[in-house]
């Protein structure tokens, strides 16, 4: 039979996997907008001849990149920031399930505390029925 | 960076306890908060490109020698002259600077300013259909509050009659 305290730690369990999946989304969010402002530059990039001069903020300096080597670096990115992506992504649904599992489970428990409440209260009442 | 404008899923709010509909209030909140300060931002950057493109028709052709003052810092300044006012340096995003001729620079802003006011637009869309949702919301409130507070004064009556009865 399942406790109050049992409920509490399962429901402390799906807190801390909210609070993780509340993280997984801000990285998420970040990961979306580094891959937007990289598909933007690769689109830029697209545009140019190779014969345009190129610099690459390094610090404050700007280093004079070829637009191979830009176009190598920012593709390296979005390979990188793709599978970053999908990573977060298959997290966050592991962790949804998870979360809506402990809390079919929480509920579970908390309708079969009620029962067993109720039955409780029903064999009082009838005791002091009886006894009256 | 479009892609938090999904269509709202659709909930039946009168099937929703009082509490329930307090945290869908708080959720819709937090994602209107979230939109208006994204559509600042997109604002802001609307207001740079802008002052780029201003920048760049003040700086004709004829400008060519020109003496100009350089910023060393925001308060020291060195005198210079201006040299192929034409060939300018393009920040692209994440750190590449490209270089490009006038009238490209401008093709190049306006791009960027119709991608930005396109997005602009769909944030606006989603700030009202937010705004929509709390509105739909705080009426189930209320509705729910009228009829919590009716069922009371229902209850109280009966008290009420039976207590006389007595």
């Amino acid at each position: 039979m399942s406790t109050g305290t049992e409920i509490d730690e399962e429901i402390a369990n799906f807190r801390a996997v909210q609070e993780q999946l509340q993280r997984i989304r801000t990285d998420l969010q970040l990961v979306m907008s580094q891959l937007t402002e990289n598909e933007m530059v690769k689109q830029e990039l697209d545009l140019l001849d190779s014969s345009t001069n190129i610099y690459k903020m390094v610090g404050p300096v700007l280093i004079k990149n070829s637009l191979e080597d830009a176009n190598e670096t920012v593709s390296k990115r979005l390979e990188f920031i793709t599978g970053e992506k999908k990573r977060l992504e298959g997290k966050a649904k592991e962790l949804e399930t998870r979360g809506n599992a402990i809390a079919m489970k929480v509920q579970q428990m908390q309708a079969q505390l009620q029962q067993v409440t109720a039955a409780a209260v029903q064999e009082i009442q009838k005791a002091a029925a009886t006894t009256n | 960076m479009a892609s938090d404008v999904a269509a709202p899923g659709t909930i039946d709010l009168d099937k929703l306890s009082l509490d329930e509909l307090n945290q869908a209030k708080q959720q819709e909140e937090g994602k209107l908060q979230a939109l208006t300060n994204h559509y600042a931002q997109l604002r802001a950057a609307a207001a740079r490109l802008t002052a780029s493109t201003n920048a760049i028709s003040e700086l004709s052709p004829s400008s060519e020698g020109k003496e100009v003052m350089i910023p060393l810092t925001e308060s020291v300044y060195v005198p210079g002259k201006l040299r192929e006012p034409n060939r300018l340096l393009v920040e692209i995003g994440t750190g590449f600077y490209v270089e490009k001729e006038s009238s490209e620079t401008i093709d190049f802003l306006e791009r960027k300013l119709k991608i930005v006011d396109a997005n602009s637009e769909n944030i606006t869309k989603a700030v009202q259909a937010t705004r929509q949702n709390i509105d739909s919301v705080n009426m189930s409130m209320q509705g729910k509050m009228t009829e919590i507070r009716a069922r009371q004064e229902g209850q109280r009556y009966r008290a009420a009659v039976e207590a006389k009865g007595k």
